[in-house]
């Protein structure tokens, strides 16, 4: 475990109400995983991150950093994190790429030679090594995007915080940015505190995933997890005959007939129970119908959070 | 070594700001030239005018721009976004904001011995200097910055403070000997004179350009006045960083 969190709120005082954005968050971080936060807009996950890289302070509750408030750490904790937070404002566009890496580089206190050399290793390693004496306003997001990160990784940070990182990038670009936090992650040991809106990016890289909601966490586990639990089966079933809409119902309630033609019925139908597949195939056999296509499959983590954020954690089991 | 990287940062990043931005520069530096030979003209005129008629002016000149730096600093790094990127960093925000205020400071003074040189060479005017007047300017300045913090703060805090800087810079020019004579002021405006950070480095170095006794006490109040700015606007500048880290204001502009 390298990061703990405990019992942790947060409060805003707006024209004189309050506003309890985070109520009593509990979880931890292992060392070296990709941990996601997901929520809708207004969760409270940009004030999760800020709080746990120490720009906002708690209303109650702790942050341990290897078993050490990060309150009492002080500035020194910033030489164990890095941080890369939304919007595309976290560099100088009037300065060169190169230039930018030299002046928070100096900040952050390394040596020259230090800057230099990690410096073209990261230009390098994320494709950014041509354009490094550009200026950063003339790059696109992507570019942008990934010089942040490059800053954020000079001083070899044990845990790198990423605040929406592909937000506004094209595919490439955020295929190849998702590449790079799964090679951080996974080849360098870096643990990688990730939100993203994305959910095919949360997908292929977290490894575990928190869902925040009404300031209180709604799933934690595995994307894998998640997936299974409140995925429901879809299948893709044709036969080689038309079937009238009664005769579907018969077997199916939830079901979209996606195809009548040419003797040739296509249906998807969403079922928890693999026994009516059997009796409706049983049936088929029997009446010597040809099933000439079945498939299942799952929801994506994206229909998923849909239907989470639309119905709610508890309704939605009951789905 | 920290502190030594944290200048150098600084200075290269207001060089290549220079060097981006060096019509506003040229603009600006041609203005001052023009200000200070309108000045120096002026008093040539008076024969009663003593030989330290100028020092006031520089000081005043000074603090015009140090005074507003830190909330000038903080005001751009929130604009263009970048502020919570400094904040991120192992140095306190202050130290970074009194290394940019004292980089610029460094560059503004080069800046205007460049233009007495200037106006010593192509106006009629005598400039007479004393090398003892720089540990007073110097002094003085440590107080300037306080009070530069203490601005900062409110930046940090309510963004738009600009207009409250012009309103400062005016009371400075009008109220520490620079241009009126503090003794011809009414008792209540002298006490208030003698309290701004500027009043008492002027009148030391006034006597020391006009061969004139300075006393321990000028001394020790120039040092106490100089220090407490120091330590209020440093503390002031705290207080509001704490406030801000609660109530989460860093990036409204």
């Amino acid at each position: 475990m390298i990061l703990e969190i405990k019992e942790l709120s947060k409060t805003y005082k707006t024209n004189r109400k309050k506003q309890l954005v985070l109520d009593s968050v509990s979880f931890h971080v292992d060392k070296g995983e990709i941990f996601s936060i997901l929520g809708e807009n207004g969760a409270g996950k940009t004030t999760l991150i800020k709080l746990m890289v120490n720009l906002l302070t708690p209303s109650k509750g702790k942050i341990l950093y290897k078993n050490m408030e990060i309150t009492t750490i002080g500035k020194d904790y910033y030489t164990e994190i890095g941080v890369v937070l939304e919007g595309n404002r976290n560099i100088y566009w009037y300065l060169s790429a190169y230039e930018n890496i030299l002046y928070f580089g100096r900040l952050m206190g390394l040596k020259e030679k230090e800057i230099r050399e990690r410096g073209e290793e990261l230009l390098k390693f994320f494709g950014l090594y041509e354009d490094k004496d550009k200026k950063v306003g003339n790059f696109s997001r992507g570019m942008q995007q990934k010089l942040s990160i490059i800053i954020s990784l000079l001083h070899e940070p044990k845990i790198l915080f990423l605040d929406e990182p592909t937000l506004g990038l094209d595919v490439v670009s955020k295929m190849d940015m998702i590449e790079k936090i799964k090679h951080l992650s996974k080849e360098e040991g870096v643990t990688v505190i990730i939100t993203s809106h994305q959910m095919d990016v949360v997908e292929k890289v977290a490894d575990r995933v928190m869902i925040l909601g009404e300031g209180k966490i709604q799933f934690l586990d595995t994307v894998d997890k998640l997936i299974n639990k409140y995925s429901g089966n879809k299948y893709l079933i044709r036969v080689e005959r038309n079937l009238d809409d009664a005769e579907i119902k018969k077997y199916f309630d939830t079901v979209n007939v996606v195809r009548r033609e040419n003797d040739i019925t296509e249906i998807e139908v969403y079922i928890d129970s693999n026994r009516l597949i059997n009796s409706f195939l049983g049936d088929m056999v029997k009446r010597n119908i040809y099933v000439t296509h079945i498939s299942k499959s799952q929801d994506s983590l994206e229909d998923i959070m849909y239907k989470f954020l639309k119905l709610g954690s508890d309704s939605f089991e009951d789905v | 070594m920290k502190m030594f990287n944290i200048i150098k940062a600084e200075l290269s990043k207001y060089m290549i700001e220079v060097k981006t931005y060096y019509p506003d520069h040229i603009v600006n530096m041609i203005v001052t030239y023009i200000f200070f030979a309108g000045f120096f003209l002026e008093f040539r005129n008076y024969a009663a005018v003593k030989d330290s008629y100028y020092i006031g002016f520089l000081y005043w000149f000074l603090a015009a721009n140090i005074i507003s730096e830190v909330s000038v600093s903080i005001s751009f790094e929130k604009q263009v976004g970048t502020l919570e990127q400094l904040l991120l960093k192992p140095v306190s925000l202050e130290v970074i904001c009194l290394i940019k205020t004292l980089t610029w400071l460094a560059i503004t003074f080069i800046k205007v011995m460049v233009l007495f040189i200037v106006i010593k060479l192509t106006l009629p005017i005598n400039i007479v200097f004393n090398i003892k007047i720089i540990p007073i300017l110097i002094i003085t300045l440590i107080g300037l910055l306080g009070f530069s913090l203490l601005l900062g703060g409110l930046t940090l805090r309510f963004t738009k403070t600009a207009s409250f800087e012009t309103i400062l810079s005016y009371i400075l020019l009008f109220f520490t000997g620079t241009i009126i004579d503090i003794n011809s002021m009414p008792i209540l405006f002298q006490i208030i004179s003698k309290s701004l950070p500027l009043t008492q480095g002027i009148l030391i170095s006034q006597s020391l350009i006009d061969k004139q006794p300075v006393f321990f006490s000028q001394m020790f109040l120039l040092c106490i006045n100089s220090f407490l700015y120091f330590i209020i606007g440093i503390s002031f500048f705290r207080y509001i960083y704490n406030k801000s880290k609660v109530e989460g204001i860093w990036n409204e502009y």
